[in-house]
């Protein structure tokens, strides 16, 4: 059996819910086709809203498509949710950690879920807290850590079954300079490992700087893809926020004529 | 690219690891550690010693209370049996020379002769508007015929006081004159009974146990699951864990049946330390209220049979409150649905207390009414009904069994990330999926 090209891959995804205020259909994605590719970068650009995070959820099995399907590692994400999971490493501002949890036994129970034999999990969990500079914090609760420990914890544990794709979603929310600096050089030695990220973002810099290529998506729809070269190709705009703008005004009149 | 396919899907040792997770968790948190087993363990006695203590503290402020009787006649013909009668009350109510308070309690007695009518006598026992006491507390209205009256007023604290203490005196002196009498007659000899009761202390104590004890296991099983509940839930999906709960490459059966099996080893052990609390407390009650002869225990043939019931009980409990949190989004959510829906529990737990209501063919599978009279029933002793038993265990195990489905099912229902969904909204995914837009 071959292996897969594209780490991940959706074809006409969407994702409907009920208002329940207005009790109206909220179409939260349209028909979204994407690919991400091994030892790529991939950044999901948009404004809050704009259905990056559900389109994260959904590849990471937490939330069901309501049409269209969905690939990770060449394994459907509705038939398969048990297998995709085993390959993702997800991180997000929601993704907590258990507070009355020492980091250490964190990464050894989610180790034990993911059926890591003891003395692998072991030398595993050693070789990240070295990684991450956790020794001196490995056996304090959860509760107890600052800001910036909790975040190497969670990246630890996010890559402690070394996943084929890492999901980040707005992985520097709320992180201070030091933390959003480590968060950065930790997405870059992800894509040296030949490991594919797939991370969503409303930074423009951040997309700029780490993104091998960049989907522009608005209101549930994905606008444009490509690299930032093909992108100011397209829209003939120098910087992603003047091509952002572009992709909604170009997006916006096709659909006043349609 | 990515790991090779997980050869079988690992359920229970998914559920034994999480549980594991789930209980090492929640014994670090002194909330639960403070609901769960803190509680449970000295409720009980505690509220036994308080109970004790102020009900001793009442009892001598009462015995020392003073009250005024006033004894009042008709006319001549009763006036000497009235003044030998508030001289007696007077003798066996003043204080001894020792310094120790009189067992009749205080009383002071006043002749007051003969009231011109009923009115003027009634008087003398109702409280004149500004003031906060009448004249007496109680008038004892000797007529020329008829029956003796006691005057007094209900509404009075102390009239009621004067009440008791007075009937008590007139008791002991009925039988006294009642003793003169048949003595003087040399015929006959006053009646008297013993009691000989076949009852040992054991068997009272049985007896004790199995009427309190059911309803408290049942109400302890809830009380024991209510905080696990709500923290491995509501409580979960407020620290923002949730997505982190279920990223994990496990069955999400495996998931909830390892949190519904940490949520019931807690209330197993609340169960089961206030258990001991209550039998602790209870030898300790008996002995201090002078009824030490009444031995509280639970022999190993109790336990045992107890056992099979509480498991099933705390199953669900567990699965009923775990559910039913499930479907709140805070904590404090969690806490108000579970404080109402205790009533499903606490109810029939109540009704099974009722007199005359027995362990039947009719009653067994009566959720939880039936799990409570069969605790009743092992913990009384003797011969025990197995076919009854059994009836009660078996319809409980399937309630539980049903109750554990539907909260895996309310558990494992679709992650919510669009609005705040409601506990309908809940509701609706978990067992309707196709009404999901």
């Amino acid at each position: 059996m071959s292996e897969p090209q594209l780490a991940v891959e959706t074809e006409r995804l969407a994702k409907t819910y009920l208002d329940r205020a207005t009790k109206e259909p909220v179409h939260a994605l349209k028909e979204l086709s994407l690919s991400c590719r091994y030892g790529e970068i991939y950044g999901l650009l948009g404004p809050n809203g704009a259905g990056k995070s559900t389109t994260l959820r959904i590849l990471s099995t937490m939330l069901a498509p309501s049409s269209g399907w969905a690939k990770v590692d060449g394994l459907d994400v509705r038939e398969e949710p048990l297998e995709v999971r085993r390959r993702i490493g997800f991180l997000s501002a929601t993704t907590g950690l258990y507070a009355r949890l020492t980091p250490r036994e964190t990464l050894q129970y989610f180790g034990a879920l993911h059926g890591m034999e003891p003395a692998a999990l072991e030398a595993r969990v050693d070789e990240l807290l070295d990684a991450f500079r956790m020794h001196e914090f490995a056996d304090r609760r959860c509760e107890h850590l600052s800001s910036g420990q909790k975040q190497r914890t969670s990246i630890a544990r996010a890559v402690l079954h070394d996943p084929p794709l890492l999901i980040l979603d707005e992985p520097t929310t709320g992180l201070d300079i030091l933390a959003t600096g480590d968060m950065i050089e930790f997405i870059e030695a992800r894509r040296d490992s030949r490991r594919c990220v797939l991370f969503s973002t409303h930074v423009l810099s951040e997309a700029e700087r780490l993104c091998d290529r960049i989907g522009v998506i608005h209101h549930g729809r994905l606008l444009a893809s490509g690299t930032l070269a093909e992108l100011r190709e397209d829209t003939g705009e120098e910087w992603l926020d003047g091509i952002f703008k572009a992709l909604v005004r170009r997006a916006e009149a096709g659909s006043a004529t349609t | 690219m990515g790991p090779g396919r997980s050869p079988t899907i690992r359920l229970l040792p998914t559920i034994r690891l999480v549980a594991l997770k789930e209980l090492r968790s929640s014994l670090r948190d002194s909330q639960t550690l403070l609901y769960t087993l803190a509680l449970p363990l000295l409720l009980y006695p505690a509220l036994f010693w308080v109970m004790i203590q102020v009900s001793s503290l009442l009892e001598s402020r009462r015995q020392v209370r003073e009250v005024s009787v006033a004894v009042a006649y008709e006319g001549e013909p009763v006036a000497a049996r009235a003044a030998e009668l508030g001289a007696r009350l007077e003798r066996a109510t003043s204080a001894p020379d020792d310094g120790t308070e009189p067992a009749a309690g205080r009383l002071s007695v006043e002749s007051v002769g003969s009231p011109r009518s009923q009115a003027e006598t009634n008087a003398l026992v109702l409280v004149p508007d500004g003031e906060k006491r009448a004249a007496f507390d109680l008038v004892l209205w000797l007529p020329n015929e008829g029956e003796w009256v006691a005057v007094h007023n209900s509404a009075q604290p102390n009239s009621a006081l004067a009440l008791t203490r007075v009937e008590t005196l007139l008791a002991d002196e009925a039988q006294r004159a009642r003793r003169e009498a048949l003595e003087e007659g040399e015929s006959l000899a006053p009646l008297a009974v013993e009691r000989r009761d076949l009852a040992s202390g054991r068997e009272q104590g049985a007896y004790l146990i199995s009427v309190m004890v059911p309803m408290l296991i049942v109400l302890m099983g809830v009380f024991g699951a209510f905080y696990p509940a709500v923290d491995l839930t509501a409580g979960e999906r407020e620290r923002k864990c949730e997505e982190t709960t279920l990223l994990l490459p496990v069955p999400r059966a495996g998931l909830w049946l390892g949190k519904l099996a940490a949520v019931a080893v807690l209330s197993l052990l609340a169960t089961a330390l206030n258990l001991f609390g209550i039998v602790f407390a209870a030898n300790h009650l008996l002995a201090m209220v002078g009824a030490g002869a009444i031995e509280v225990t639970l022999g190993a043939r109790e336990l045992l049979l107890t056992l099979p019931f509480a498991l099933v009980l705390v199953i669900l409990t567990s699965a009923v409150l775990t559910g039913l949190a499930s479907l709140t989004q805070t904590f404090k959510q969690g806490q108000s649905l579970l404080g109402g829906a205790q009533m499903l529990f606490m109810a029939p737990a109540l009704a099974s207390t009722l007199p005359g209501l027995e362990l039947t063919a009719g009653t067994a599978p009566t959720p939880i009414v039936g799990l409570a009279l069969a605790l009743r029933s092992v913990l009384r002793g003797g011969d025990l009904e197995v076919g009854l038993l059994a009836l009660t265990l078996a319809s409980h195990a399937v309630y539980a069994l049903v109750a554990a489905w539907i909260a895996v099912r309310l558990l494992a229902g679709e992650l919510h990330t669009a609005s705040d969904p409601s506990a309908l909204d809940r509701l609706r995914a978990a067992f309707m999926p196709s009404r999901r837009p």
